[in-house]
């Protein structure tokens, strides 16, 4: 005890000192670290920072013959165009059923998965279920869909089994209700294996003494997972909500675009696929940089209202 | 000192690595070597064109063919029987600066090259979305053409154009062209109905005449189907709704015909005027009577999210007996029926009449499929031109004893075996040559063959499909190329040519259509599909047709009009 608070103070005040150092000495000390981070701070600013001037394209309307400097500028008519557009609220609500749904879920079953998945003790069967559940995870939309498309058919392997037991056939992917089922649930099962590994990886770290001394405690294995295991992982969990909270807007382009068609537009088509057709497709780029300006700015509101809350609630900060 | 030192060349180098880094995204300088003025025309020679080459040789910057390249030899993107032969033939040292993996990387690095101001090639062909044309016109680098087909173009070329002159009207911007048109096969993109004749003659009924014809066909084809599926298992009519009723596959148009208009396309009114086919009431009667259908089972429930080669796959499983298509499907893919049923005997059908006795269908001989751009500082347009009037004379119809007369280059898609030249693929298999149309980077990006005589497919086809020997080397061409029913299927198209609708509308779009029409397209498809399921009705039709003239269809028409006018007056 005595050591660590005193090795603590040391600590402590090597930073202080550290402080009052002025920063070209600091640079003169650590060059080799700043050698080694310039290179990702440059990549950084010419991949991340600089594309950020496209925002521009949003004030616009952006034609490539005349490029950034020379096209017209227009002020806030892309923005006027979408948000003036009847559909547009019935796009943003479906972005948001499917963002929504796939947030809580992509949450959840992960959460639990992890949970069942630690409790197995034969380390080789964890270990198979494990690999077998984030495999779909590499698979494209672009795959996945034919696959779905064809045995979600009404011909196709779902109904014909449903059929053989006396059931209606049902029109997967032509009927709204069980459109948005389908690309929610499909969207789930391709990623809570992925999703798992990060809560897998939290509940490594979790102390064994505390189970021991629960055990001691009396505590049966369902009284372990409720008070050592599911506190320790509401960190992490509080982080990939904040984080993913940012991506709220995206529902997903290449899964929707894949699966969908004509008859579904209405519960189905969502803020991208919609600027994919009217804007892209006529070339009207400037519409879709506005989009983007648009969900970026919807992405940061959340993003810092989820981090107050979170460091509020759980008193734990993100970065 | 040292530590200073050090410092220094820490910082020495991290910027001479953002340096490097910045370096290599900039603008690439311009290393495409300015076209060579070649042969300075001294007074009263002769020039490059009337020569018929260049002397010295000059330099054409080009994009070479969408795709994975394929070489025989030793052959490379710049240095194969192609360009080997320009270089020869017209002295043009064709240098291909772009090498496009796919369309649409290929349309995306276009787009970037215009707005990042880089040179573009000398000669760029584009042969996809009208958006990207209009987006490269409206960039200002490419020259008129108008007075280079004046000057040079040939008498194939302009015989085509004079008598179509709409060909021009895509690529105008403000009364100029700014495009040569890339010449197609008239036709080409004609559709038809295509059935089972085998269960036809099952059933002993005859070839359906009318949409109540077709309505018993299809019920004895699900019910009393000849190769013994059951009613659950057969769907008869397959087609595609997914991308609109009229489309390059598995189409409709040909059915809406019946009802006296042709959709999602610019038909002629009695009146002179044109309007748009897809809202006219013919369209909701045609839609009903496929609700009815979808209804009895005759349609595959699954329409609605296929897309137009997927429609195809029910009936080359056997399980359909009536499609819709070019000339050309029995070529491909409904051919693939005969796989599994050999005997499958498929027809192309003449027009079905309609309730009231009408026909219709799309019909296509402006033919012309995609563009030919030259950049503005190209010093020699005419090169190009000198290229394609001699393939459009030579190669697209050679005469017998003409270089061209088997083929386009000896050792690649023909070859002298056991002393008979041929050009049949098996054999030139069988003796190591794998014939690809890649081998040859045609300049027009037309697969297989580069310059298309419009009429000369369809002449050629209903003359062997009138049983009359090939006599030209383009006519055995098409004998050893094309079936049966693809040349039956020209003769009933041309037979029934008078009653076929062409898009009247060819022009740039206009400005409300750029703006709207997108969305208009949308509620089309929509609608389309709904009706077809039943979940929009008759009213719902006449609700769409409103709000499609409300929200910008009434102006879109007005300024097609506008446009009709200008160019027929």
């Amino acid at each position: 005890m005595n050591t660590r608070m005193w090795r603590n103070r040391k600590l402590h005040a090597g930073a202080r000192r550290r402080n009052r150092e002025t920063a070209l000495s600091s640079l003169r000390r650590n060059w080799v670290l700043h050698l080694m981070v310039w290179p990702a701070v440059i990549l950084f600013f010419i991949f991340s920072y600089l594309p950020m001037a496209g925002i521009v394209m949003a004030f616009q309307n952006f034609k490539p013959g005349l490029g950034f400097l020379n096209s017209p500028w227009v002020g806030l008519d892309q923005f006027r165009f979408l948000f003036g557009y009847d559909n547009f609220l019935k796009v943003l609500r479906n972005t948001l059923v499917f963002s929504l749904s796939k947030y809580v879920l992509n949450i959840l079953i992960p959460f639990g998965f992890a949970i069942l998945l630690n409790e197995v003790r034969n380390r080789r069967y964890k270990r198979t279920v494990q690999t077998i559940v984030y495999l779909p995870y590499f698979l494209s939309w672009v795959t996945l869909a034919g696959i779905l498309l064809d045995m979600l058919s009404t011909q196709g392997l779902v109904n014909t089994v449903m059929a053989r037991l006396g059931m209606e056939r049902i029109m997967f992917l032509g009927d709204g209700f069980w459109f948005r089922l389908t690309v929610i649930f499909s969207d789930v099962w391709k990623s809570f294996g992925f999703n798992t590994i990060l809560y897998l990886a939290a509940l490594t770290t979790v102390s064994p003494d505390l189970y021991e001394s629960a055990e001691i405690d009396g505590a049966n294995r369902f009284r372990q997972t409720l008070h050592i295991t599911i506190p320790s992982l509401v960190p992490i969990t509080v982080v990939v909500a904040t984080l993913a909270l940012g991506g709220l807007l995206n529902a997903n382009f290449d899964q929707v675009f894949n699966l969908y068609n004509p008859m579904v537009y209405e519960k189905a088509d969502i803020i991208d696929t919609f600027v994919y057709r009217i804007g892209l497709l006529s070339g009207k780029y400037s519409l879709g940089a506005a989009v983007g300006l648009f969900k970026s700015f919807i992405g940061l509101i959340l993003i810092t209202i989820s981090y107050r809350l979170a460091y509020r609630f759980t008193n734990y900060r993100i970065f | 000192m040292t530590r200073r030192a050090k410092t220094i060349a820490t910082l020495v180098l991290s910027i001479a690595m953002i340096l490097g880094i910045l370096a290599g995204c900039g603008t690439t300088p311009t290393n495409t070597p300015a076209p060579t003025s070649g042969a300075t025309p001294t007074t009263a020679e002769k020039s490059p064109f009337e020569l018929g080459k260049f002397d010295p040789p000059i330099t054409m910057t080009a994009v070479s063919r969408v795709g994975d390249p394929v070489y025989l030899y030793n052959d490379t993107l710049n240095d194969n029987a192609h360009t080997r032969w320009a270089l020869d033939q017209f002295g043009i040292r064709i240098e291909y600066v772009l090498e496009p993996a796919d369309a649409d990387s290929y349309r995306t690095k276009l787009q970037l090259m215009i707005s990042s101001n880089e040179t573009l090639p000398d000669v760029v062909v584009y042969t996809q979305d009208p958006v990207t044309v209009g987006q490269l016109i409206e960039s200002g680098k490419f020259m008129p053409i108008m007075e280079t087909y004046e000057k040079y173009a040939g008498t194939e070329y302009k015989k085509h154009a004079e008598a179509n002159p709409q060909i021009f009207y895509p690529f105008m911007k403000d009364g100029v062209a700014y495009g040569i048109p890339i010449l197609e096969y008239a036709h080409n993109a004609d559709t038809l109905m295509w059935i089972r004749k085998d269960w036809l003659d099952a059933l002993s009924l005859d070839i359906p005449k009318t949409v109540d014809d077709l309505e018993v066909v299809l019920q004895k084809f699900k019910y009393e189907n000849p190769d013994g599926f059951t009613p659950e298992e057969v769907f008869p009519f397959t087609f595609s709704f997914k991308n609109g009723a009229k489309t390059w596959l598995s189409t409709m148009d040909w059915f809406f015909g019946a009802y006296g208009t042709v959709p999602m396309q610019w038909n002629p009114m009695p009146d002179g005027s044109l309007a748009y086919g897809s809202i006219q009431p013919g369209a909701k009667d045609a839609l009903l009577k496929l609700k009815d259908w979808m209804d009895k089972g005759y349609i595959p429930q699954d329409v609605a999210t296929w897309d137009e080669f997927t429609a195809t796959q029910i009936f080359v499983q056997g399980k359909a007996g009536v499609i819709g298509g070019g000339n050309w499907v029995m070529d491909w893919p409904c051919n693939g029926v005969k796989a599994e049923f050999p005997d499958a005997e498929v027809v192309p059908v003449g027009l079905i009449a309609g309730p009231d006795g009408k026909m219709g269908a799309t019909m296509d001989i402006t033919a012309a499929n995609g563009v030919m751009l030259i950049n503005k500082d190209f010093a020699h347009p005419e090169a190009y031109w000198m290229y394609y009037n001699y393939l459009l004379e030579n190669y697209a119809n050679p005469p017998v004893g003409g270089v061209f007369e088997y083929g386009f280059a000896q050792g690649y898609d023909w070859e002298i075996i056991d002393g008979v030249p041929t050009n049949d693929k098996t054999k030139l298999k069988e003796n190591g040559i794998d014939y690809d149309y890649s081998y040859f980077n045609f300049l027009t990006m037309m697969p297989g063959n580069p310059a298309r005589i419009p009429s000369s497919y369809f002449d050629a086809l209903i003359k062997l499909a009138d049983g009359l020997d090939p006599v030209t080397p383009f006519e055995k061409r098409m004998a050893v190329e094309r079936s049966l029913e693809t040349r039956m299927a020209a003769k009933v198209i041309m037979a029934e040519a008078d009653k076929r609708t062409q898009n009247a509308f060819t022009g740039a779009p206009t400005v409300t259509m750029t703006e709207k029409w997108s969305l208009l397209f949308q509620a089309e498809l929509e609608t389309y599909t709904k009706m077809l399921y039943g979940q929009v009705d008759a009213a719902g039709f006449d609700a769409f047709v409103a709000n499609w003239l409300k929200d910008g269809g009434e102006q879109v028409t007005k300024e097609v009009n506008d446009w009709y006018k200008s160019v027929t007056d």
